[in-house]
């Protein structure tokens, strides 16, 4: 018998990594897709430690969850856990740095949304496809150069220094709005530190790259698409919470802006009869920028060894309510 | 009375603003032709100075021989392979193109980086799978999707819009050689990219990107064998001119999974044929050659060929003279 036990709830990956990390501590793992509360309601009382996939840990949850020391998110984004609840009840919640799997992959598809949508190629694609290649032609305006545009980023850490490193060599004037990074700062790294207001009125382009929380939920909403260029493209590769998805099929329908390219959604998968899905000035990727061949290999790796770590009694490396456990 | 007669040809910003404007600096009469038939264009062309061409009209050697005054063609795109500048050359016809440095390598450099990072990330295919209800789930089956940095990326030929490839290919992490008999490995070393003969940049490819010109001598350099000598997990990106590849072989090489992907701005027949099988496949992205377009380079050709025209009627040789060697 194992002495501890560590469930994995919610994952479309096999399990293999984590299984053979956690033995380092003794540890034995349990699967569950998280869709059924029954099947799961008891492994989630035993578990020692839950590394959760797209499983919402909710403070109802965590109540069940009376053994559990870490909560261990093998993503950048930990928006399903109530660290509230969590922090309240004395549970470590871990999640992984960008810096540590995925930053050059989320770059990469930030790039490729940027110029797919501003060059129309999934629509111009399926055009070709359908056999309508002068159908495609005539529809494709308009299609501005890239050179001269001026790309906004929302937020400007890990993910969004390595879009501006890429977009520059396309001749992007670039500009950025975080309210953690000094003009200094950013002017080393060849960016314009603005307000988010001057952000919305200037740019050609605008990339999300924040992290979801109180403060930049929906932060995106019918006002700010007002305050935006109507040849504006609006980029998300970050979270969907951040832009009221209403407010942007809106916008996209009516012209507010040209343009979305959209790697996150509000509703992940969605509603099959989301709006959205509707429109032609729209790419959508299932949530698949942070993957490469061996990216979601660092990052569950790295969740199961903080696992290990904080079932042997050590402290988790990327500890995210470190603070609120202190006090 | 006019001193002069210009033929216009093809379709492209056929109001022929800039052209009207620089050309009635030397008294010339602008005629507008979009018709591709080659027996309006005889009729037109029997008068015509000079013919300015905004398209891919074909400039056939009856064409030319009934252009007895024509003293230039001059085309408004990068490519001149729908021109027989042989022929023109016998008859000394100037052919002048517009190059690319001059008004669309930033746009088709862009489409290039668009056409790899498009295939290697499967955007269009990942899209059409979210339309149709799929989600993260489909990861499993796009695998493998490989990380960008470290890959290498092969330029077949390396002129001016290979070299905005390779600088904005750089940040991307992509190591880039090329195969280019004009340019010196002293000459690509100065920007970064490794040059290597067509066999080595074959084998050792990720990615692949054609940048050549279409000559006798380009014609189906992509074929059954060379591609035969591409790696497995390989991609093949073609914003040059689709006559490069045999696209026959490709079809056959992608369907059996040889190659990766491929994606293309350009086809072998464009638009494509009604039930072309190479549209049926699920690792191709394309586009319908749009690479050298946007609101602002579109124009710049008009003005490129105007003013190569106004030269030659004035006596001198076209600056992008590109039939030298046949005229002399």
């Amino acid at each position: 018998m194992a002495k501890y036990k560590v469930l994995l709830i919610g994952s479309i990956w096999s399990d293999t990594i984590e299984r053979e990390i956690v033995k380092e501590a003794d540890a034995e793992l349990t699967v569950n897709d998280g869709k059924d509360e029954q099947s799961y309601s008891d492994l989630i009382s035993e578990a020692d430690a839950i590394i959760p996939g797209a499983f919402q840990v909710t403070d109802k949850v965590l109540s069940q969850a009376k053994k559990c020391k870490i909560i261990a998110k093998a993503a950048v984004g930990y928006d399903n856990i109530d660290v509230n609840a969590a922090s309240k009840r004395g549970v470590v919640v871990t999640n992984v740095a960008a810096t540590d799997f995925c930053i050059e992959e989320v770059a990469d598809q930030t790039l490729a949304l940027i110029l797919g949508i501003e060059r129309r190629v999934v629509f111009l694609n399926q055009k070709v496809i359908n056999g309508k290649w002068m159908e495609g032609r005539a529809q494709m305006k308009p299609m501005f150069d890239l050179r001269g545009q001026t790309l906004g980023l929302v937020a400007f850490g890990a993910i969004a220094r390595a879009v501006a490193e890429r977009a520059r060599a396309f001749g992007f004037k670039i500009i950025a709005s975080d309210p953690y990074i000094s003009a200094e700062d950013a002017s080393k790294l060849g960016v314009e530190l603005v307000d988010f207001d001057t952000l919305l009125k200037t740019s050609d382009v605008i990339s999300i790259h924040a992290p979801l929380m109180k403060s930049t939920f929906h932060m995106f909403d019918e006002k700010a698409f007002d305050k935006m260029k109507k040849t504006a493209y609006l980029i998300n590769a970050a979270r969907g919470g951040l832009i009221d998805q209403k407010a942007l099929y809106n916008a996209l329908k009516s012209g507010k802006i040209l343009a979305a390219g959209l790697d996150v959604l509000e509703e992940e998968p969605p509603n099959p009869n989301d709006p959205i899905l509707t429109l032609d000035n729209v790419i959508i990727l299932p949530h698949s920028a942070g993957y490469a061949e061996g990216s979601y290999e660092r990052a569950r790796s790295w969740s199961a060894r903080e696992v290990v770590t904080v079932l042997k009694g050590g402290q988790a490396r990327n500890w995210v309510n470190r603070k609120e456990l202190s006090k | 009375m006019t001193d002069y007669k210009v033929l216009r040809l093809g379709n492209i910003t056929p109001e022929a603003k800039s052209e009207r404007e620089i050309l009635s600096k030397i008294n010339a009469e602008l005629i507008v032709n979009t018709s591709t038939d080659e027996n309006s264009i005889i009729n037109d062309v029997r008068d015509a100075d000079a013919i300015i061409v905004r398209g891919l009209v074909p400039i056939t050697d009856k064409i030319l021989e009934a252009a007895e005054k024509c003293k230039i063609v001059a085309q408004g795109s990068v490519g001149f392979d729908h021109i027989d500048i042989a022929a023109a050359g016998k008859r000394g016809i100037y052919v002048s193109n517009s190059p690319a440095a001059e008004w669309c390598v930033d746009e088709v450099s862009d489409i290039t980086m668009m056409l790899i990072l498009g295939i290697e990330r499967k955007a269009a295919w990942f899209h059409q799978k979210v339309i149709e209800g799929g989600w993260r789930e489909k990861l499993n089956e796009a695998k493998p999707l490989f990380a960008l940095r470290g890959q290498t990326l092969g330029l077949f030929a390396l002129g001016a819009i290979a070299r905005a490839v390779a600088q904005k290919a750089q940040p991307f992490g992509f190591k880039i050689i090329a195969t280019d008999p004009y340019v010196s490995s002293e000459e690509s070393k100065k920007i970064g990219v490794e040059l290597v003969d067509f066999d080595t940049l074959l084998k050792t490819s990720d990615v692949i990107s054609i940048h050549a010109p279409l000559m006798e001598s380009t014609f189906h350099v992509f074929n059954v064998e060379t591609i035969g000598k591409m790696k497995k997990t390989a991609f093949l990106v073609n914003a040059a001119r689709g006559p490069l590849i045999d696209q026959k072989s490709l079809y056959n090489a992608l369907k059996a999974k040889q190659l990766a992907g491929a994606a293309f701005d350009v086809l072998e027949d464009e638009p494509p044929k009604q039930g072309e099988p190479l549209l049926t496949l699920d690792n191709i992205f394309v586009v319908p050659h749009i690479g050298a377009y946007s609101e602002t380079s579109v124009l710049k050709p008009s003005k490129i060929c105007a003013n190569e025209v106004v030269r030659v009627l004035k006596g001198k040789p076209p600056i992008a003279w590109v039939n030298k060697k046949e005229m002399q």
